[in-house]
């Protein structure tokens, strides 16, 4: 018995990758940047019920990778590298996000209004 | 030190997890532990060849790629998982039959020995990256010595190991009479669960749409952040507040591998057969 599971899902991935640049094009856009293991800004404010999209610069030499819980997101940003991640439409509230690898000083939060 | 040794713990974890599994699922099949070596062998070679293509990686797909590659590799796991789980469900009586009579033979076959040496290699590759980046860059910040490095992943490891030893014993003694039937359902929510991963990938690099962005919300109850929340989410896709999207991929993979483990059409046909 023999299985194109893998298959299937390396060309529905193949497929996915070519459509992957059409996204996001008119959405409101935040970039958050990294500074010697901080984020600038720590509290980003963006639109409720409005999907947008997050631009991490990271401008140290190290990697750091954005994790958030609340917001289900992590990825890796390297050193002096630019990352892009798509945000849904969030609700009202606060979403706290952290940098994993320097717990202690990378923190911030999102707020949506 | 310790940030080092927290998250090889928190990476190893993972891996521990999804590979205790994996073996308590497969009981019968001999020469395992060359299986988990060679397929952590093989994982971590292949985290530090990605780690070191991080930058072109992250860079790519106008700053998604890592984002397309981890998905990718969820699921070409969640395939030779399936595989897996299918392929146990109907040898599982003519594996523990011949076991008795073979001995140390490997019983399965060469084909299912690769798909689980293919899914230890998997699960330590994604994890085993992240291990590589983090330590490369305390190093690079000269923060921490290469005895740090090495004390404080010794911990991480031997501690994420121990859990995942301790789940695999855990389940053989739990569940002794339907190891078998625990084991395959519990790595069908494993499965099912790295899929909705796999497509909370997708939706951050924008190639996905959520569909609802939050299905319901139980952070209350079990926070993902948690080291329950944390096992919780390896074993069975545990997320506190999943999206349409993630919901639809693991329901829908329960549904297709369930109906694989089970051919509900033909099942009079193999009863014949046997």
């Amino acid at each position: 018995m023999r299985f194109s599971f893998p298959m299937l899902s390396l060309s529905l991935l193949l497929g996915m990758m070519t459509l992957a640049p059409m996204a996001g094009a008119e959405e409101p856009t935040y970039t958050l940047e990294i500074k010697d293991h901080t984020f600038s800004p720590e509290t980003l404010t963006v639109p409720a019920d409005t999907p947008w999209t997050l631009i991490i610069k990271n401008h140290d030499k190290t990697p750091e990778e954005f994790e958030s819980t609340e917001l289900s997101r992590e990825k890796i940003i390297p050193g002096g590298g630019q990352v892009r991640i798509k945000m849904g439409a969030l609700k009202t509230g606060t979403y706290p996000f952290m940098g994993e690898f320097n717990p202690d000083k990378a923190k911030g939060q999102v707020i949506v209004k | 030190m310790l940030p080092i040794a927290t998250i090889v713990f928190r990476e190893f974890l993972e891996i521990a997890l999804i590979i205790s599994l994996v073996m308590a699922a497969t009981q019968g099949l001999q020469g395992r532990i060359k299986i988990i070596m060679l397929g952590l062998g093989i994982g971590f070679l292949g985290a530090a060849i990605i780690a070191f293509f991080t930058d072109t990686l992250a860079a790519s797909v106008e700053g998604t790629g890592q984002d397309i590659f981890n998905a990718g590799v969820l699921f070409v796991a969640v395939g030779f998982l399936s595989w897996t789980v299918i392929w146990m469900k109907h040898h599982a009586k003519h594996l523990s039959q011949r076991i008795h009579k073979v001995g140390s033979e490997i019983v399965a076959g060469e084909t299912s020995i690769w798909v689980l040496v293919t899914i230890v290699a998997l699960a330590s590759l994604r994890e085993g990256a992240e291990i590589v980046l983090f330590t490369y860059g305390m190093m690079a910040s000269g923060q921490v010595t290469w005895s740090d490095v090495f004390t404080g992943a010794s911990l991480g490891a031997v501690g994420g190991t121990v859990v995942g030893v301790l789940l695999y014993l855990g389940l053989l003694r739990a569940a002794r009479r339907h190891l078998f039937a625990v084991t395959s359902w519990l790595l069908v929510l494993l499965t099912a669960g790295m899929a909705a991963h796999g497509a909370s990938y997708l939706i951050a690099a924008g190639v996905l749409p959520d569909l609802v962005p939050q299905m319901w919300n139980t952070s209350h109850l079990i926070s993902g952040e948690s080291l329950m929340g944390e096992i919780l989410g390896v074993l069975i896709g545990y997320t506190p507040h999943p999206s349409g999207m993630e919901v639809l991929f693991y329901v829908t993979v329960v549904v297709l591998i369930a109906l694989l483990m089970y051919r509900p059409w033909h099942s009079k046909a193999v009863v014949a057969q046997k």
